[in-house]
């Protein structure tokens, strides 16, 4: 690679890759805490 | 967490570096665009994971309506699994908006228009953060029977975003798979294809499934605390006499 544009196709997937990440962290919050308050712990 | 959602994300992980491999390093470039067209391969999983979640929570508000008066237990998993499903459409819509936007100012110069398909996603997208707010800020079955029907209400929207290219004349560039003939990518370019929208979709699944199981608890744990408030009332004790 090295051509026009290089630049935003990195941005493009890293951003793609973090604002999963960054959801992935939410939902193992809520996880966390409804694993906590133990009902349906049979899922 | 259960063996087999193990086992789901160690495949969902083998399936996207696959894809990330075969997208970045495998297939050929663009003989327009170089390499800024492999956007396309993050760009279309996207759009391919909002359509299916946003699907799967119009069918869960349907069977919520349908059963919320005759079937509590159906009705809190298809309301679980309505949030999950929200929650999700509006990540993929989200990566959606945020990869065009950074490839359109690759290839177009600029990051905006509002042009009919930009705009039509955009709404879209905040038509499903005001269902999620709703959510988040109102309380009790009435909220959840006005966000099923928002949820039906805004999924007329996905057509539209849908339609757009075909109907209108955008800045975006018409359909590539299923617009005119002679539309479509090349046949060396599609495992890039095939590998990111099965490892993203993969992905989306394993999250929301985690995500539905989280609000399922929740929401049963809610309702348990409802039960013991009515049993603990000291006049319905009295005259019911107890439980």
């Amino acid at each position: 690679m090295g051509d026009m544009g290089q630049r935003h196709l990195v941005l493009a997937y890293a951003a793609t890759i973090g604002i999963h990440l960054v959801y992935l962290a939410y939902v193992a919050v809520k996880w966390l805490r409804a694993g906590k308050q133990g009902v349906g712990n049979s899922q | 967490m259960k063996w087999w959602r193990w086992i789901w994300l160690l495949v969902t992980l083998g399936v996207l570096t696959e894809g990330f491999r075969v997208a970045l390093f495998v297939v050929p470039s663009d003989s327009a665009q170089g390499n800024v067209q492999r956007i396309f391969y993050y760009h279309i999983p996207s759009w391919a994971g909002m359509g299916l979640f946003f699907a799967i929570n119009l069918g869960c508000s349907l069977v919520y309506l349908a059963v919320r008066n005759r079937n509590q237990a159906l009705a809190i998993r298809a309301d679980s699994l309505a949030v999950a499903s929200a929650e999700m459409g509006v990540v993929f819509c989200f990566i959606g908006l945020v990869t065009g936007s950074l490839w359109g100012r690759a290839v177009w110069g600029i990051w905006w228009t509002w042009d009919a398909r930009l705009t039509s996603t955009l709404v879209l997208w905040l038509i499903y953060v005001a269902y999620l707010l709703l959510r988040r800020f109102a309380a009790g079955p009435q909220m959840r029977t006005l966000a099923a029907v928002m949820a039906i209400f805004g999924y007329l929207d996905v057509p539209l975003v849908y339609m757009s290219t075909r109907w209108w004349r955008t800045q975006h560039p018409a359909p590539v798979f299923g617009g005119a003939p002679g539309s479509g990518i090349d046949p060396s370019m599609m495992p890039a294809v095939w590998w990111n929208l099965a490892g993203w979709l993969m992905w989306g699944i394993f999250v929301a499934s985690l995500r539905y199981v989280s609000e399922y608890r929740a929401q049963k744990a809610e309702q348990e605390e409802a039960l013991k408030a009515l049993d603990f009332a000291p006049g319905q004790t009295q005259m019911a006499g107890g439980r």
